[in-house]
């Protein structure tokens, strides 16, 4: 079933993204010229010609526009009574060539921050945002392995527009009227799309998924796990590794606990921030009597991967908790990422010994 | 929102970091996928390293002390002062009555201007870089006998030589690539006095007795002697070498160290059949002469494996290694005479117990700090100084390498960057003020990596102190830890909230089986008890000491210990 599809040519591009600089910011991967060659990173664009559509990965994902690692709630004053102010932020931004699993990490903390209650710091960003998506010819990395558990490398649903790279051109997949929208300002620049483009689609995409390395079976361990025929020992394993830096949290775009900080600035005025934190660390659950009932990190590692692979969360969230992206492959010291836990619950358990998934750099 | 790219600021790995801002603030911390170093990692340390900067902590005012209070004065106010009791003490007791200290944190520029106000316009020699006192000079410990290793030559040795670090704990990019080498193939040889989870995995582990690292090394010298004695014959220093590691024969040091003899010749079997073996020592992980011994000892040793062998240092805090190019003073300064001291940022251990129990004895405390620390609670005047993400300089990493933190935003209100106070220190006391142009020029002229190797061999045999003695009334044996998520004084990290929550608590740690002796449980008190005085403290029991030892990140216990229910 096709969408309503377009053809922009390649060299039109960077003159629709000026046309969307008109009407809100636009967001893509650009590279700083200080930083290290090989890193992009999603940034607001002054000018056009900043954004890398040739880009690998942001090791941090989009989450942080939207859940942002350091938010205001409120801001309180005592003055004649407590005075409160919150800001939400509803401006208009285009987000331009986000990855597919970025782009179901983003409507999963849609569903996440609008369950029980609706979060307006996080779903007013969202909903004022249009995402203009590239599907992945390519994996971008080698550590990539969305195909194992239905993160990418294309996407069915859940964008506004869709690209898909046709060498000179892009094939442009309208999926909202959000989408049509952001076309509709510059229909000068879009050509109708023909049989002959979506036949290159299929051409190239035919050999995609053979492109990725990383094999990582979800469903024996989500069996285990939800079963719980994990012995301990695995846990306890992990917990030697593990270099409690929360790594794994900060770059998943499916992780989202926070904690809530009072930061005064003098005693009658201050403010109230949402910031990022791991249930890795073992201080997230300790109560305020001092009670911890995850007091090691071999529980809370167990705790993470149970949420984001058994089946219970399975049927409340609508998915695993993995998009396949493979930045914990890149953020762990030592080898501790879905792929490795996978392995390790699914076969050998106790006797299978860790491998690295490259040699040497992740980039080589 | 932008993202600045820049470089922690806490230990030596030098790790790249994106600072993410918006709105003048410095809301968060992306890693950097393609550093040569931390290749899309970071610690804990360094994902929060942006909390404390908007802290409402932070100092933001210049203090000066009136009675026993400090309080708020302006700029003018504190700078005049500063430069009154500068130039008055040293008309009064003469320039080497003023002693100055730079923090291993302080930027290249920074320890600079400190160095020309000192020497240039104060005119003393008393001035510290890092440690108030630095085992080997720079240039003895890069003297070209070894090669130095990088954090490349990790993934492709064979054997990785871990001498009593935890790098888990103190530099994680480096230990995140000894895990990955051993996910590898690559060996692991470690030992260490706490049996840490790296020991699981490695080849061989020596839980050794507490300072006796010393011994063990002399005895795989002493090995390598009965081995092949005929191959040192014409080296320079070959037969003091020889005679000193005849005193520790496989038998005696199985004994010292409270290994197995057999433990040992393994060891050493496991180092001499090693084609590229990479040693990783923590510099500035014990006591001066201790580590003179120890790392003479490591040279000794990779001279005599031949060619393939690396010597890895990783140097404590982001410019440890910078300090340490830059400081002229050895071991043994005498600060009996010192007057007037000023502080950039704190020593930290023994050091600054040494500093702060001078207190009684000065004219004039003079802090630069970001936070009130205790050295700044001491002080007469402070100053408060800009963070990492609000100033510009150069942090020379554990590798040599030179690395620049940018000006994300502007310095924090009332805040200025510490090189802009020391300028404005001379321009007060009518001395040349440098240019930040000369300083940065001055940068890349002094500082930079050692030469190549040179073929000369020369073997040091440096004796090594013996551990410290034990008796009935104090039979514990305290060493210090290295914990991930403090760093140096914890300044910083108190004020860091994911940091401080994790650190809510301080505990010494000991062997389980001796816990349960002293009728102890879980959640428990006890007091420790040195010559030098005591200390309640919550008490854990671990199966990772053997007997008598005793383990903390936090407290620090001079001497033998004895342990009382409290």
């Amino acid at each position: 079933m096709q969408k309503e599809a377009r053809i922009i040519s390649k060299s039109h591009v960077l003159e629709w993204v000026k046309n969307l600089q008109g009407i809100g910011e636009v967001i893509g991967p650009t590279k700083d010229p200080k930083a290290p060659t090989h890193d992009y990173v999603f940034a607001r664009l002054s000018s056009p010609e900043e954004i890398r559509l040739d880009y690998t990965h942001d090791l941090l994902p989009l989450k942080r526009f939207f859940f942002s690692p350091t938010e205001t709630l409120l801001r309180y004053r005592y003055q004649d009574g407590v005075h409160l102010e919150a800001e939400i932020d509803e401006t208009k931004r285009f987000f331009f060539g986000v990855r597919s699993c970025d782009m179901i990490g983003v409507r999963y903390l849609q569903n996440i921050f609008s369950a029980n209650y609706e979060d307006p710091y996080v779903l007013k960003k969202i909903e004022s945002a249009t995402f203009i998506t590239l599907a992945c010819h390519t994996p971008p990395l080698d550590t990539c392995f969305c195909i194992c558990i239905d993160g990418g490398p294309s996407l069915a649903e859940g964008y506004d527009i869709q690209l898909w790279d046709l060498e000179d051109r892009y094939l442009v997949e309208v999926g909202s009227e959000k989408g049509m929208a952001a076309i509709s300002a510059s229909e000068g620049l879009f050509k109708a799309a023909r049989d002959q483009d979506f036949r290159d689609r299929e051409k190239r995409q035919s050999v995609t998924d053979q492109m990725f390395k990383i094999d990582a079976y979800f469903s024996r361990s989500i069996y285990r796990v939800t079963t719980g025929k994990v012995p301990d020992e695995v846990w306890q394993e992990l917990e030697d590794r593990c270099f409690n830096c929360g790594g794994c949290y900060y770059v998943c775009p499916m992780c989202y606990c926070f904690q809530i900080i009072d930061c005064p600035h003098s005693p009658t005025e201050g403010e109230r921030q949402r910031i990022w934190d791991s249930c890795v660390h073992v201080g997230f659950q300790r109560e305020t009597s001092g009670h911890n009932p995850r007091p090691k990190l071999a529980e809370t590692i167990k705790h993470r991967y149970f949420h984001k692979i058994s089946y219970q969360n399975f049927k409340r969230e609508g998915r695993n908790g993995c998009v396949g992206c493979g930045r914990c492959l890149i953020a762990c010291y030592s080898n501790i990422d879905m792929p490795s836990v996978l392995r390790k619950i699914r076969k050998d358990q106790l006797t299978m010994s860790w491998k690295g998934h490259f040699d040497g750099h992740p980039l080589k | 929102m932008r993202n600045a790219f820049s470089t922690c600021n806490y230990c030596g790995c030098g790790c790249g970091l994106f600072l993410m801002e918006k709105d003048s603030r410095i809301i968060g911390v992306g890693p950097s996928l393609s550093h040569p170093v931390s290749q899309g990692t970071l610690c804990l340390k360094g994902w929060t390293s942006y909390q404390y900067i908007h802290s409402p902590s932070r100092l933001t005012q210049p203090l000066i002390r009136k009675g026993s209070n400090l309080k708020e004065a302006t700029w003018e106010e504190a700078l005049s002062a500063a430069a009154e009791g500068l130039k008055s003490a040293r008309q009064k007791f003469g320039p080497q009555a003023i002693a100055f200290f730079g923090a291993g944190r302080a930027t290249n520029e920074e320890l600079l201007l400190l160095q020309y106000l000192a020497e240039e316009v104060i005119g003393t020699r008393l001035i510290f870089l890092d440690s108030l006192s630095h085992s080997l000079s720079y240039k003895d410990l890069f003297d070209g006998k070894v090669d130095q290793a990088n954090i490349e030559d990790i993934g492709v040795s064979d054997l990785l030589v871990l001498v009593n670090s935890d790098s888990k704990e103190q530099h994680p990019a480096f230990s995140g690539q000894v895990w990955k080498a051993l996910d590898n193939g690559t060996k692991v040889l470690s030992f260490s006095t706490r049996r840490d989870p790296l020991a699981k995995h490695s080849q061989i582990h020596l839980q050794i007795s507490p300072f006796t690292e010393g011994a063990l090394l002399k005895g795989l010298i002493n090995l390598y002697f009965s081995d092949e004695a005929s191959r040192w014959g014409t080296i320079p220093g070959v037969n003091e070498l020889r005679e000193m590691a005849r005193d520790y024969s496989p038998q005696r040091v199985s004994q010292i160290c409270g290994i197995r003899e057999d433990d040992l010749r393994s060891a050493f079997s496991l180092l001499s059949s090693a084609r590229a073996p990479v040693f990783i020592y923590p510099w500035g992980s014990m006591e001066a002469t201790r580590e003179k011994a120890l790392i003479e000892d490591l040279k000794d040793l990779l001279m005599m494996k031949g060619e393939g062998g690396k010597l890895a240092i990783l140097y404590p805090s982001c410019n440890s290694r910078g300090a340490h190019l830059l400081a002229k003073n050895g071991i043994g300064q005498d600060l009996s005479q010192v007057k007037v001291l000023l502080l950039l940022g704190e020593p930290y251990g023994e050091d600054r117990r040494a500093i702060l129990s001078l207190r009684g004895r000065l004219d004039l405390l003079i802090s630069l700090d970001l936070f009130m620390s205790p050295t700044a609670e001491a002080a007469d005047i402070v100053f408060p100084s800009s963070s990492f993400a609000e100033k510009a300089g150069t942090f020379t990493s554990t590798e040599g390498r030179i690395q620049e933190i940018i000006p994300a935003i502007d310095p924090l209100r009332g805040t200025r960057p510490d090189a802009e106070i020391l300028t404005s220190l001379c321009a007060q006391l009518g001395a040349k003020v440098p240019s930040w142009e000369d300083v940065r020029k001055q940068v890349s002229q002094i500082l930079g990596t050692p030469g190549p190797r040179n073929s000369e061999m020369r073997f040091e045999a440096e004796p090594v102190p013996p551990p410290p003695e034990l008796d009935e009334s104090f039979p514990f044996t305290f060493v210090g830890d290295a914990v991930n998520l403090r760093w140096h004084t914890d300044t910083r990290v108190m004020k860091t909230p994911i940091l401080a929550r994790e650190l809510f608590e301080n505990y010494i740690e000991m062997n389980l089986e001796e816990f349960r002796d002293l009728g102890l449980r879980e959640g428990m008190t006890a007091k420790f008890i040195t010559r030098a005085g005591e200390v309640v403290a919550k008490v854990r029991p671990t199966e990772v000491l053997k007997k008598g030892t005793l383990l903390s990140s936090y407290y620090s216990l001079l001497g033998p210990v004895r342990v009382e229910r409290a």
